[in-house]
């Protein structure tokens, strides 16, 4: 009762320790739940992994240390270099195409004045909304050699072009790929698009009188304002 | 003809079945590099020169390949008994079931058979005795009836059973050939623990020309040299 009282008493409630302005330690205790998920289920894998990743073992038997020789291993063999060389292609096709196209696609959309806007955003979406396993099961079926893909070039006289797509040597990465492009332009656009419309007209209107075409002031005149504005 | 297309179909012609079965089981003593080997490899490329595989063989899926040749399309289709019930169904009377021919007739027929698929029990298992049980319930004679009755095949006793088909009455006999003549080998990928992928992409480059046979399998045989020299 005391306690309470002598609380009461002065307000506004002071800290008890620690100076002015510095977070208090309490601070952790809000933390602690998602950092203990995030933890147990992300921190913890990874560092096992890399502690993993110093030894030599099969998964059942015991291991034994052998320090940076795995990675030496990796660096040292030329198929799993042409791997890691695979994964860039692929981030090309899966972050720098989508970005640039989404980017065009978006300027479009957000400055023309498109009949049924809300129609053509959902279709560029789309991909984003089919399950994963659909998107490769339809993506094999158009690549198959009897697939869509070389159904169409026979169709319209290209016959020569017709090949199994991911079954050569110098198509399939590029294939992979261009699925990747496919299924993220969608959210790359609807996330510009979005920053796009919150830029002020006021903006376009001085890029304008400032003597910007249309090829300068498009996409945005502002392109870190439509990056950034749909992340706040 | 469809699907990735196998080396084993092949190699029976050109190779014995203790040489086989020597590489098959990743045992020390095999030769990769060895003449029989080499000229199963040549017989593949030349099939695929003669366009005997289907265009793009190397892009096509699995299940698309024997549904395809279910629909009809294609000659042969290499392919083993686990395809049985779906071909049947899909096919009816209109499809057989052969073995790879031996090189010269009436000789012994060479080919893969999986009925030596491993099942292990390690020491530190807690219940080896239900791990036996369950072993023994999967070889019991009922669970070779189940297989029979549902399109596959019993692999003991395989002559007690009748086949729920046609094309499984072929596969039944031609079981019982391969066994009592001593031809069965395992599969070439059981070798060791990156056979599957070594001898898969070897393979592939070899058909599409990327390797040549004689390097296709020096690459395979790297593989079983490592594994067998430790």
């Amino acid at each position: 009762m005391r306690a309470i009282r002598a609380s009461r008493g002065d307000a506004p409630a002071v800290r008890q320790s620690g100076p002015p302005g510095e977070p208090r330690a309490i601070g952790w205790l809000y933390v602690l739940p998602a950092f203990a998920v995030y933890g147990a289920f992300a921190l913890y894998p990874l560092i096992r992994a890399v502690w993993l990743s110093l030894y030599d073992w099969d998964g059942l038997t015991v291991g034994t240390w052998v320090g940076l020789d795995n990675y030496v291993h990796v660096l040292g063999d030329e198929r799993l270099r042409a791997s890691f060389g695979h994964a860039l292609v692929l981030m090309i096709f899966f972050a720098v195409l989508p970005l640039v196209i989404g980017l065009a696609l978006a300027a479009i959309l957000n400055r023309a004045q498109v009949r049924g806007l809300g129609f053509f955003r959902t279709v560029v979406f789309l991909p984003q909304v089919v399950a994963m396993v659909v998107i490769a099961v339809a993506w094999r079926r158009i690549f198959a050699p009897d697939g869509g893909l070389n159904s169409l070039l026979e169709a319209t006289g290209l016959g020569g072009l017709t090949r199994g797509w991911l079954g050569d040597y110098t198509f399939a990465l590029p294939a992979v790929g261009v699925v990747g492009t496919w299924f993220e332009t969608g959210l790359v656009t609807v996330l510009l698009l979005a920053g796009m419309s919150r830029i002020p007209k006021e903006l376009y209107e001085a890029a304008r009188l400032d003597g910007a075409r249309l090829a300068s002031s498009s996409p945005s005149p502002c392109p870190r304002c439509a990056a950034r504005s749909p992340l706040r | 003809m469809a699907g990735r297309p196998r080396l084993r179909c092949a190699a029976g012609r050109y190779t014995d079945a203790a040489a086989i079965r020597t590489l098959g089981y990743g045992q020390p003593g095999g030769d990769w590099k060895a003449a029989g080997n080499v000229e199963a490899g040549k017989k593949f490329v030349e099939w695929v020169d003669k366009g005997y595989f289907t265009k793009g063989f190397n892009g096509e899926g699995y299940d698309p390949a024997w549904q395809s040749f279910s629909k009809g399309n294609g000659l042969f289709l290499i392919a083993g008994s686990w395809l049985q019930a779906d071909l049947a169904s899909a096919m009816g009377a209109d499809v057989k079931f052969m073995l790879p021919p031996p090189a010269q007739a009436g000789g012994t027929p060479v080919t893969t058979g999986g009925s030596g698929l491993p099942f292990a029990i390690t020491t530190k298992s807690k219940n080896p005795d239900a791990a036996a049980a369950y072993i023994n319930f999967i070889t019991s004679d009922e669970a070779m009836k189940t297989l029979a009755e549902t399109g596959n095949m019993p692999v003991v006793d395989t002559a007690k059973y009748k086949a729920s088909d046609a094309l499984g009455d072929d596969i039944f006999k031609a079981f019982g050939e391969v066994s009592q003549k001593d031809g069965l080998v395992p599969y070439l990928d059981w070798a060791t623990p990156t056979m599957g992928d070594t001898i898969g992409a070897a393979l592939q480059d070899m058909l599409a020309k990327q390797q040549t046979p004689e390097q296709a399998m020096t690459t395979i045989g790297e593989d079983y040299d490592a594994f067998t020299g430790k």
